[in-house]
């Protein structure tokens, strides 16, 4: 991924995104779907396998995010109720607790990160807490089970085409057009998700 | 085993957003097929729900209404639903779909020569501006692609195209009076037509088959201008078909449809720029490929076709993404109109033909062929054969001959058809074959795949498909739906259902046995089979099969008895019930229509859940003479003690049938599914009447009458004849559950599968 600007502009967009910096939030955003997208990008190049074997779930985070980079990146960081903050925050919150469960099991490794702490009280996680670190694989791999498993959750096809394409980008209404039904369904039907994915980061 | 949804109110429980979701839902499919579904009925059956409920009702209807170019009024609805007003005031109603910031699109830099006043439409592909153009005085529509959609390369090529189709001059054909680029916006000036386009007017009008021809041959010929000047349209629908106030149509949109925002369909992988329900199917199957001017031939075919029945045309249609709650088939209530005239009916079936071989070769041969028809005179499309005239003749011959003679003139075309080797066969050989993975756990079983005829749903053991090697297997199978039975050494095996798509664009189901995979290369991969331990008959009857048993009954002439050969097999002793199904899916079925019921009781489910759940426990639904073969043993109700709700299963204690296992139930309780589907019974199968519902739409229902089957239980004798059949469509009733069967031995060779044709 391009770094060449090197940490010290990172550092300036993170005391710019605590500061409430639209700009800053953004760029660290940006910064941060695009590593996890190259990294998706390899993992593609490599995997010989076919993509996923469970017949339910038929859509792949990297798919999504390859194809939202296609069509134009990340243009709505300020909404913290988009999907793809949600989807974040979900995984962050497996990933902690996966941290802590192996923390239990071995005593002795007890360093954790600043940014591994996470906070129980509300589903707004701190922005610079969801992307103020440069994925990992490991992240990509989380991300992955946790968006297929949500997918997997969903009602029915329709949940499930306007979900994807939704982190894809799309608008409710380039979606209510595609799929013949009123805008406002499309909007119900996000708003539904939202309260779910909401209730399992706070849950 | 995956983690299966269940929902955050528990499994058993929809939330209140759920329902309301789900109402909602049934109420578009209801908009959506053309009925006029009432909010005020609705929102009396949601109880406490019913604002919220509103509120939603309201905007859909209204968006519709919008759509369909009415202009409903925020005051109608305050005033319609005055009890909510205070509610409904709030609401922010956008005259235009969108709303204020659409205007934002429009590029400043055109103002100075055009006079925007509002948006009159919005697609896939843009905004669309009625406006005043003050250079030359007249009103024009300007249409302005979405800036995202446009790439900056893009551009130059877009304006290509429109250069190219200002060229085209015809009567027809909405003209291109402009085009340019304003700021960083591409735009395009048409002369402006008012409409209504075809698909608010069909909605309006009910137009005679003249009528629709005229429209029909003027369009054909217009296209003809259009393809013979190199221009093929491509995204021809009736929204793009635009009348003027004489009734004169006129065609907009040449040449944009690639522009459209491509979307990908995250379920189907497929490419769908256009609306799939006029495209033709070298549209539909190719990336790529380039379209000629017989894709636009198909898609004026299946706008005839529509204006006609008021029926759209199947696969893909953006409403068939949705699920029909309240209707079972999308089409099954979509208005009838007259009848089409049998030559119109044949120009469009030869218009819309799958293979563009068939087609007709240029718009203009389907102009002079509807040109022909308001003449009077013999159409030039290929006739129909002399199987499908008898066919018709015998249809139309039912009215005046009366049944019995009928009846024997439907024999007769049995017969022709039995020694023409059939229609259906003739088209069978010319299908495609598709490539297909199937992979068991553990690897290394068997295969045998029985395909499933596509009129009957009867197995067809004679034409079984038996891989050599084990799984995971590769192999090439028609499409269609085949029974899967996979046997692993020893006494390991399963029995399961599979589907092969004809058309991988078709929405898949929503279980496994309806699902699959396919790469770009059009092969495609199916569910694994997991092949349960032997341990999976524990607790099953065992039920010793019959080489003469009588199924059916001496005093029917509906289910008149004959002879059948049944194949033992074992069968749970009572219905899967509510806590077992949780169990194994993961929740009750999200279905509006489901009731919900204590953990001991039978779950009632749709047709296709209950043969996924029963995959998922590792055995399969009975058939209905299997059914049969046990019901009919059972005691006789007891009609004194009528119970009027549904009980655990298991009771009444006196409805058994005592095997090694006694078997509960069989003719009491709810009634149940079984995977046979409705077709004549046996012994009229040779009379397979022309009936209006397809049978692949019903399956038989055994062991209640359909007072049951709503849910209104009894346990006398004459709602529970254990020979009675019922045919119901898929969907979920209150009274329908499922019990678990597992053949004695794999079915691996024909001979496994006495009489499946009835004798």
């Amino acid at each position: 991924m391009p770094d060449e600007s090197g940490t010290h502009s990172v550092t300036n967009w993170l005391a710019g995104l605590k500061a409430g910096d639209a700009e800053a939030t953004g760029r660290l955003a940006a910064r941060y779907w695009s590593s996890l997208e190259s990294l998706a990008r390899d993992q593609l190049k490599n995997s010989s396998r076919s993509v996923a074997d469970e017949e339910d779930i038929v859509v792949s985070v990297l798919k999504s995010l390859c194809r939202r980079a296609a069509a134009g990146g990340f243009g709505d960081v300020s909404n913290r109720e988009e999907l793809w903050w949600l989807l974040l925050a979900i995984t962050k919150r497996k990933v902690i607790s996966e941290i802590r469960r192996q923390r239990a099991q071995k005593r002795g490794l007890t360093k954790l990160t600043r940014n591994a702490i996470a906070p129980n009280d509300s589903w707004q996680f701190p922005l610079d807490y969801l992307v103020g670190e440069a994925p990992t694989p490991e992240t990509l791999v989380s991300l992955h089970e946790q968006y297929d498993r949500l997918l997997g959750q969903l009602r029915d096809d329709t949940f499930r085409r306007i979900v994807v394409w939704r982190m894809e980008g799309y608008s409710s209404q380039e979606i209510a057009e595609r799929l013949g039904i009123a805008k406002r369904s499309i909007e119900r039907k996000l708003a539904l998700v939202r309260k779910k994915w909401i209730q399992e980061i706070v849950q | 085993m995956n983690d299966r949804s269940l929902d955050i109110d528990g499994p058993a429980l929809l939330s209140v957003s759920d329902r309301v979701d789900l109402l909602c839902d049934s109420f578009e499919q209801a908009l959506l097929q053309g009925l006029r579904p009432t909010i005020e009925e609705l929102i009396v059956s949601a109880g406490d729900d019913s604002a919220g409920l509103l509120v939603e009702l309201v905007q859909i209807e209204f968006e519709h209404r919008q759509r369909a170019g009415e202009n409903p009024s925020v005051d109608e609805y305050l005033h319609r639903f005055s009890p909510y007003a205070s509610i409904l005031k709030d609401l922010n109603f956008k005259s235009q779909p969108g709303g204020r910031s659409r205007r934002r699109e429009v590029p400043p830099a055109m103002d100075s020569r055009f006079e925007i006043f509002e948006q009159i439409g919005s697609g896939g592909f843009g905004t669309v501006w009625r406006a005043r153009d003050s250079k030359l005085e007249r009103i024009v529509a300007i249409k302005v692609p979405h800036a995202n959609r446009l790439a900056e390369g893009k551009i130059d090529q877009f304006l290509l195209e429109a250069k190219a189709a200002a060229k085209l001059r015809h009567p027809n054909i909405i003209a291109v009076h402009d085009f340019g680029v304003a700021g960083e916006v591409a735009y395009i000036v048409y002369e402006y037509v008012a409409g209504p386009n075809l698909a608010q007017w069909t909605r309006r009008s009910v137009a005679n088959p003249e009528e629709i021809a005229r429209l029909g041959a003027k369009i054909a010929r217009a296209l003809h201008h259009a393809h013979l000047r190199g221009i093929v349209h491509r995204d021809l629908k009736p929204a793009n078909l635009v009348l003027d106030d004489a009734d004169e149509p006129h065609i907009t949109d040449f040449g944009l449809a690639k522009y459209a925002s491509p979307i990908v369909d995250p379920l189907g992988e497929n490419c769908l720029a256009g609306t799939p329900a006029y495209m033709s199917p070298e549209q539909l199957r190719g990336s790529g490929v380039d379209v000629g001017p017989q894709a636009d031939v198909y898609a004026l075919g299946t706008i005839l076709f529509e204006l006609l029945t008021g029926i759209r045309p199947i696969e893909g249609a953006p409403g068939s993404l949705v699920r029909p709650l309240f209707t079972g088939s999308p089409y099954s209530s979509a208005p009838h109109r007259t009848p089409i005239p049998r030559d119109l009916e044949t120009v469009c079936t030869k218009a819309t033909a799958d293979s563009v071989a068939e087609r007709y070769c240029t718009a203009e041969d389907m102009a002079v062929d509807l040109e022909r028809f308001l003449r009077g005179e013999p159409v030039s499309a290929r006739r129909t054969t002399h199987i499908e005239r008898m066919w018709r003749w015998a249809k139309s011959a039912r009215r005046i001959i009366g049944i019995q003679a009928f009846l024997l003139v439907l024999a007769l075309v049995a017969l022709v058809v039995a020694l023409t080797g059939g229609i259906e066969n003739q088209r069978g050989s010319a299908k495609i074959l598709r490539h297909a993975q199937l992979a068991t756990n553990p690897p290394g079983a068997t295969l045998v795949l029985v395909p499933l005829d596509s009129q009957t749903g009867e197995l067809q053991p004679t034409q079984m498909v038996r891989p050599v090697e084990r799984t995971p297997v590769e192999l090439d199978l028609a499409p269609g739906d085949y029974l899967v039975i996979a046997a692993l050494d020893g006494h390991r095996f399963h029995e399961v259902y599979r589907r092969i798509p004809e058309n991988l664009s078709a929405p898949k189901g929503q279980f496994r046995h309806l699902r699959w995979k396919s790469d770009e290369h059009g092969r495609i991969s199916l569910p694994p089979i997991d092949i349960p331990t032997s341990s999976v008959t524990d607790g099953m009857a065992f039920v010793g099969g019959s080489n003469t048993f009588q199924v059916g009954s001496e005093t029917s002439s509906i289910v008149p008895a004959h002879s059948r050969a049944i194949a033992s097999f074992l069968m749970d002793p009572w219905e899967v019930s509510v806590g077992e199904f949780v169990k194994v899916m993961g929740s009750t079925p999200a279905d509006l229509n489901y009731v919900v019921r204590p953990n001991d009781h039978a779950v009632t489910v749709g047709y296709e859940a209950a043969v996924a759940a029963a995959e998922l426990v590792g055995k399969r639904l009975p058939d209905e003479f299997e059914f049969e073969f046990l019901a009919a043993r059972c005691n006789p109700p007891a009609s004194d003690s009528d119970p009027t709700e549904f009980g655990p299963v298991g009771q009444p204690q006196h409805d058994r049938v005592d095997l090694n296992i006694p078997v509960f139930g069989l003719c009491s309780n709810v009634a149940e599914w079984t995977c046979s589907w409705s077709i004549p019974y046996p012994p009229h199968r040779n009379l397979l009447e022309p009936i209006d519902r397809h049978p692949l739409d019903y399956r038989i229902v055994r062991g209640g009458d359909m007072t049951v089957i709503k849910g209104n239980p009894t346990v006398s004798p004459t709602h529970r004849d254990p020979r009675a059949r019922i045919g119901v469509s898929r969907g979920i009733k209150p009274g329908i559950g499922f019990r678990c069967v597992r053949s004695a031995q794999p079915r691996l060779t024909p001979a496994d599968f006495p009489s499946s044709t009835g004798n």
